[in-house]
């Protein structure tokens, strides 16, 4: 699915900014996109806004055009056209329907109308390949911010969406389920997906994006390849930050190209000759 | 997980439940109404829904307090000695007994239901009956917002008093502490109505069209029958005060 935008602005009810400020874009299929900046940038109101639901559901307005593979995503039910959408707080997308984590899987692929076995089997994919089979009994209003996280994710994948649109996916989950997730990110765009990120953390994104937006006051400050655009100065410059290595090197004194991994720090410090006490 | 009602058809905790206040409504003694409220709670405590019993309990009490005061002590009419002394109305002690009794059996009733309800089995149900999903979910939805306005409040009283609100006490305290803990609550249950809209969105609850009962329930003819004479009880009931 391609996400295109043109001279698209979005402005939440009372306020007088756009929270999203003439933005052109594509997105297209096979990539990961991570979207980023400071607090206020316009991140995830741009998600909402390609998921259709801003305005829609947020209130406020929109001018300028939003198209998912040419189709105005505010005439569209998200899900139904292959749209997974994971807001900041997964806790709200808990459907409220289900006593069960295996049941509350299995809200998407009922509500598509998809064949019994297919839910059954698309519900037990999903639990599967975010590793949470053994929370299949459990409530789903009684489990941690992390494993709700999993959950949600799990329950979106059961849908075989074609398009992810992910809002801060990583921000309760422990190492080794960021490690799952950043592989099944990059799976979905190896498959022809295309995915939608935004994530402060430039240690988690870097091995999974293919390129970098950087937002700034509602705009798209920043487009291009991550590990070029972490190792120079700009995005410190709009308030966005870099991988630990590459602000350890800028602490350092190291000028812009910086190592942006910790692989590149070490050659770094080894070529220069520092040595530990 | 094993009690009468886990095991039955959802729809059929719903028709017995929608009997019982039919019913309810149409007796017209306190004899009759009196006995139903015991019947009910058999009932309920058979389906396991002790809790909606103790609840349902709660809930009238003040009320048939304040009946026997207005009604019973208060009350116009002849007068029937008490059992502890002094007199009471015997119109108004009739009136409070088939009121409160009515009232009883509604509150029970519903309570217990409330109780025992499966959200999941009855979607499930309802999607295999092919029932507009929008009315069974608006249904699922209603049931679900007093949990969880239960919820928040709960959340909300122990965040009040990590900030000194004395939320607990006396009679005067919790009066004081209401508003810390009304106009929060109340908000919270506006914002809760966007993100709700955002989880339907999201998890395609409000897509048109067909769905799939994935896990449906089994409907045994135990079941049937208990609907039917559930109906068929209402219907003669309803019949004899027509024709009485």
């Amino acid at each position: 699915m391609r996400f295109a935008t043109r001279g698209l602005h979005v402005r939440y009810p009372v306020q007088e900014q756009w929270a999203v400020h003439d933005v052109s874009v594509e997105m297209v299929p096979g990539q990961v996109t991570w979207l980023t900046g400071a607090l206020g940038s316009g991140t995830s109101t741009l998600l909402l806004a390609l998921a259709g639901l801003a305005p829609r559901l947020t209130g406020g307005s929109r001018t300028g055009t939003v198209t998912a593979d040419d189709v105005d995503v505010a005439t569209i039910s998200p899900l139904s056209h292959g749209i997974a959408y994971l807001g900041p707080s997964p806790a709200l997308q808990i459907s409220g329907i289900s006593k069960s984590v295996h049941d509350e899987i299995a809200v998407g692929p009922m509500n598509l109308g998809m064949p019994r076995e297919a839910c059954l089997q698309a519900t037990q994919g999903a639990l599967h390949r975010l590793g949470v089979e053994h929370l299949a009994d459990r409530a789903p209003n009684a489990l941690s911010g992390g494993e709700t996280q999993r959950v949600l994710i799990a329950a979106l994948l059961a849908t075989a969406p074609i398009a992810w649109l992910l809002d801060e996916p990583f921000s309760a989950l422990d190492r080794a389920s960021t490690v799952r997730v950043q592989r099944l990110l990059r799976e979905l765009a190896d498959d022809g997906g295309a995915v939608v990120v935004a994530c402060d953390d430039a240690n988690i994104m870097l091995d999974v994006a293919d390129r970098l937006l950087v937002m700034h006051r509602g705009r798209i400050a920043l487009d291009g390849n991550p590990r070029e655009l972490l190792a120079g100065d700009a995005m410190h410059a709009l308030g966005a930050g870099s991988t630990d290595a590459a602000e350890l090197a800028r602490d350092a004194g190291v000028t812009a190209p910086r190592p942006v991994d910790r692989a590149a720090l070490l050659e770094l410090v080894a070529s220069r000759g520092v040595r530990g006490h | 997980m094993n009690s009468l009602a886990r095991q039955a058809h959802p729809f059929t905790a719903g028709t017995v439940t929608l009997a019982l206040v039919a019913l309810a409504l149409v007796f017209p003694t306190a004899a009759e109404t009196v006995v139903l409220y015991g019947v009910t709670i058999v009932i309920a405590l058979l389906a396991g829904a002790g809790a909606g019993v103790r609840r349902g309990l709660v809930a009238v009490l003040p009320i048939w307090i304040l009946l026997f005061i207005l009604k019973c002590v208060l009350g116009d009419g002849p007068r029937m000695a008490a059992p502890w002394g002094g007199t009471l109305s015997q119109p108004g002690v009739e009136w409070a007994l088939s009121q409160g009794s009515r009232l009883a059996v509604i509150a029970t009733a519903s309570l217990a239901f409330a109780s025992i309800f499966d959200p999941h089995r009855f979607l499930q149900a309802a999607i295999a009956r092919r029932w507009p999903f929008g009315a069974a979910f608006l249904l699922v939805a209603t049931l679900d917002a007093a949990d969880r306005l239960g919820e928040q409040a709960h959340q909300l009283r122990e965040a009040q008093r990590t900030r000194g609100v004395r939320v607990t006490g006396s009679m005067a305290t919790r009066v004081r502490a209401f508003p810390a803990l009304m106009f929060p609550l109340l908000l919270a249950s506006l914002t809760e109505a966007d993100d709700r809209a955002l989880a339907l969105e999201t998890r395609g609850l409000m897509i048109q069209g067909p769905r799939t009962a994935v896990d449906p329930p089994t409907d045994r003819v135990i079941d049937r029958v208990v609907r039917w004479l559930a109906l068929t009880c209402v219907i003669c009931v309803v019949i004899w005060r027509v024709r009485s």
